[in-house]
């Protein structure tokens, strides 16, 4: 009956969690596998977020408009940092050397501004439901909620008007783009602002349920880079697919093992899924 | 032809002038600063291990600190085991090697920005894999090398016959004809394989050279500090790594230590009431060099130079 | 007479779209065949398919016999088969020499001497003596092109693949190049770099009935016809084709 109450509170654990970790995916679908731009700086974009939400919720009193700022700020910060990287954006090595770069410099600024000592948010909900004696707080519920919502809004934005075939057309034929007046640039800088401002949204919905650091934002960049691939680029739900798998995979090995020893587990699993997926049928070699 | 070979002997003499006056610095210097060269010199090693893959061979990894790690635990077991340094470091770069070549097999499956997360996750993994087993590497807490008393200056001169060792080696690599097998892969991999290349074996191959001389830098490293811990797996010494060699130029084999020193420097001069700053100046200098000189100060040295000469031809003629 | 090269119901299908289609052709020692077509007919991948550049959706490649369809890219030029491609492709951040030196050096990677010889020997026969030292990206489009040709030659192959090696090149450098390829194919009397056989792509069609045996008409990812140059000359499809689009 432990075990049997363990593992279900592992799997609920696993599928909110899940969630939240396929609306951060989302925003790297759009940047990178729908505009194909590889931005390693999208994990600081949800650091930054989280440092928002906790700022604004300290500072102004509420948590509810921090979730409506801080995508708005980070859009923001997405919007900037795209204009800037312009020019190498289309290469990958040196998009990947150039958002490194922005990512350090977040990192930089947040642990400079900050300092290094983990911040925590108190949940904005207080109510907690019991769940096989023991807790579970409502908030995560809701935020599961908030984030499948922005999930259905994200795929109605991309599949049902034309906003999504052009962020598909801009990347696989750039030319024909503007022969049909497609204003290129305009949408690789709106597309990745989207992008960044879902990082920034997911960053501060996650910021009462964790620890914030400055740190916070590459490990998740790791892992979400992975969902991400793993799903198939641009496909939203699948990624969503993959993240649950992921965080309940997760979930339930630390019923078992210690919670590095869980993660460590699931990378590898991922890992190999990722490598034994065949590349591209057609190009040898 | 002529103009080219003048210009590779005024590259041989600078060098040499280069390599000579570090060698005799430590004679001008304080405590402090001859401690601090010998930390260039090994992290140049380390950068220059990042540069051979990146550099050269075209791959953009992230897993330098794999076996950065690597190597200072298998040094410093070798120590506590008592194998004597000369052997240690043998260990060390064989080590190095053998996990160059498994990690290299394991990233050359896939292609593009997968690969640099293949690194980035290996990286993780194995900073996490060396956090969870503290009876093998002691954690957050480390382990002591057990050493005895060396002098600064004589772990200076030892540090720096290693760079040049190590210098001289990788020139050789990278001039021989299976570093020009690796620059035709950073060039166009899928036309080396068209031309009758193996291109994933070559890739591998790389990966274990660089893996074999960061795990040296990484052993070298605990063998100056006398400590090692977990953190010596963590992915920001990768980063480091990628920033020093695109500071100084990736592709050249000054270009690492020039980056490694030039950052040094600039942490120094920061000190401890501005060093908090510094990794946002890394950031926006990574960022400005990605749009401005991707080829880095060296590069930039190598265009001005031939520019000054090319004038100096045209005018003479 | 002996067959170098066959094909059997080649296909090539991307994004469920026939790209090559069923395509049965053969090349007989000695041959030289030139592919023309319009623009977007797949000439470009069925050469690609040929020189193991794209693994074919179906059907199989044998050369002398041996089959080469599963193999990776670099047993096509291990086994004999080189390519030059659309796209100019020497490394633009190499030498000249260092471009032919890693074309050459790949079956005799330590032996310096017999590298320098045929790097010499190849320098002379493309006459690119005077730019040696440039780098790629230095030279104008013809010397990129006749530097390509070069390349394709150095692992001393008997089947040559080339797409539109003359196309964009001013008539005197195209004019070398052609010659160059022919005399690679008519003098095969032990001499290096000869060939057995020679697939060309090219649109002017001066250049194709001039210089092939046997010309192929690819439409739409199959050959419409096939046979001697005065045979697909006469043909309808070809007629009309060069009507709309031959320059002569
Ligand atoms: N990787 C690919 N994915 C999808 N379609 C492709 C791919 N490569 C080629 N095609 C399509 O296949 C068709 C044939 O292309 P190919 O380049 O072989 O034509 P071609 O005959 O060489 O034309 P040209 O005379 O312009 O060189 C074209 O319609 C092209 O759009
Ligand atoms: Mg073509």
């Amino acid at each position: 009956m432990e075990l049997v109450s363990q593992i279900l509170f592992g799997l609920l654990n696993g599928v909110t969690w899940g969630i939240l970790l396929a609306l951060i995916s989302s925003g790297l679908n759009v940047i990178f596998g729908l505009l194909g731009i590889v931005n390693v700086a999208h994990g600081s974009f949800y650091m930054v977020g989280a440092y928002l939400a906790w700022l604004i919720t300290t500072q102004l009193g509420s948590f509810w408009l921090a979730l409506f700022l801080a995508p708005l700020i980070v859009g923001m910060l997405g919007i900037l940092a795209e204009f800037i990287l312009k020019p190498v954006e289309q290469n990958h090595t040196l998009s990947v050397l150039g958002t490194f770069g922005v990512t350090l410099a977040l990192q930089g600024s947040a642990l400079t501004i900050w300092g290094g000592a983990p911040k925590r948010l108190s949940a904005p909900v207080g109510w907690k439901f019991s769940l096989f004696g023991t807790g579970y707080s409502y908030y995560r519920i809701i935020a599961a909620a908030i984030s499948l919502i922005t999930l259905i809004c994200l795929w109605f934005l991309l599949e049902r008007t034309d906003v999504g075939l052009k962020f598909r057309a801009v990347q696989e034929d750039p030319e024909l783009s503007v022969a049909a007046g497609i204003r290129v640039p305009l949408v690789y800088s709106l597309g990745f602002g989207l992008g960044a401002a879902l990082a920034g949204l997911s960053g501060a919905l996650v910021a009462p349920t964790v620890s914030i650091t400055p740190e916070m934002g590459l490990r998740i960049f790791a892992i979400v880079f992975l969902i991400v691939i793993a799903g198939g680029l641009g496909r939203i739900w699948n990624a969503v697919l993959f993240a649950i798998v992921f965080s309940v995979v997760r979930g339930l090995l630390t019923t078992f093992f210690n919670p590095t020893a869980a993660l460590i587990a699931t990378f590898v699993l991922v890992l190999v899924f990722l490598l034994l997926r065949k590349n591209l049928p057609t190009s040898r070699g | 032809m002529s103009g080219g070979s003048k210009r590779y002997l005024m590259k041989a003499v600078a060098s040499s002038v280069a390599v000579t006056s570090i060698g005799v610095l430590p004679l001008f210097l304080g405590r402090f600063q001859v401690v601090l060269l010998t930390e260039v010199i090994i992290w140049g090693v380390f950068a220059l291990s990042f540069n051979l893959i990146y550099g050269y061979t075209g791959m953009l990894s992230f897993g330098q600190s794999m076996f950065f790690g690597a190597g200072a635990y298998i040094l410093t077991y070798g120590i506590i085991w008592e194998f004597g340094l000369p052997l240690s470091l043998v260990m060390v770069a064989l080590g190095g090697a053998l996990l160059g070549l498994i990690v290299g097999a394991v990233a050359v499956r896939v292609r593009g920005a997968k690969f640099f997360l293949v690194t980035l996750v290996g990286a993780i993994l194995f900073h996490l894999i060396a956090l969870d087993n503290r009876w093998l590497t002691g954690g957050d807490d480390g382990l002591l090398v057990p050493l005895q008393f060396r002098g600064i200056t004589e772990n200076f001169y030892l540090i720096y016959g290693f760079g040049l060792f190590v210098g001289l080696v990788t020139f050789a690599i990278v001039k021989s004809p299976v570093g020009l097998v690796f620059r035709m892969i950073k060039g166009d991999r899928e036309r080396a394989e068209l031309l009758g290349y193996w291109t994933d074996g070559y890739r591998i191959l790389s990966f274990a050279i660089g893996g074999a001389i960061a795990a040296l830098a990484g052993g070298l490293y605990g063998y100056t500090t006398g400590f090692v811990s977990a953190d010596f797996f963590h992915w920001s010494y990768s980063a480091d790594a990628v920033v020093w060699t695109v500071l100084g130029g990736s592709g050249t084999i000054a270009g690492p230590f020039v980056g490694a020193a030039l950052l040094t420097f600039i942490r120094e001069v920061l000190s401890s009431t501005w060093g908090v700053v510094y990794p946002v100046l890394v950031g926006l200098l990574l960022v400005g060099l990605v749009l401005g000189f991707p080829d880095g100060v060296v590069g930039l040295l190598g265009r001005i130079s031939s520019r000054y000469s090319d004038k100096k031809g045209a005018d003479g003629g | 007479m002996k067959e170098l090269l066959v094909t059997r119901g080649l296909g090539l299908e991307i994004d469920r779209k026939n790209i090559i289609r069923d395509v049965d052709t053969s090349l007989a020692v000695g041959e030289i065949k030139g592919v023309m077509g319009p623009n977007g007919a797949g000439k470009s991948t069925f050469l690609r398919l040929l020189a193991g550049e794209l693994c074919p959706t179906s059907g199989e490649i044998a050369l002398r016999g041996e089959d080469m369809t599963s193999k990776p890219a670099r047993e096509f030029n291990k086994s004999g088969i080189s390519y030059v491609s659309q796209r100019p492709g020497p490394f633009p951040d190499l030498t000249v020499e260092e471009n032919v030196r890693g074309a050459v050096q790949r079956g005799s990677l330590f032996s310096r001497r017999s590298v320098r010889s045929k790097v010499d020997t190849l320098v002379d026969l493309i006459g690119i003596q005077a730019k040696l030292g440039l780098s790629a990206r230095e030279l104008s489009y013809g010397e990129m092109r006749t530097l390509d040709v070069g390349m394709a030659l150095a692992s001393e192959p008997v089947l040559l693949l080339a797409d539109e090696p003359t196309a964009g090149v001013s008539g005197d450098v195209a004019d070398e190049i052609i010659t160059l390829l022919k005399g690679l194919c008519r003098s095969n009397d032990g001499r290096r770099f000869g060939l057995d056989g020679l697939i060309f792509v090219e649109h002017d069609k001066g250049t194709v009935f001039h210089l092939a045996d046997r010309v192929g008409f690819l439409r739409e990812g199959r050959f419409v016809v096939e046979g001697s140059p005065e045979e697909v000359r006469e043909n309808r499809a070809v007629v009309q084709y060069l009507a709309e689009h031959g320059v002569d």
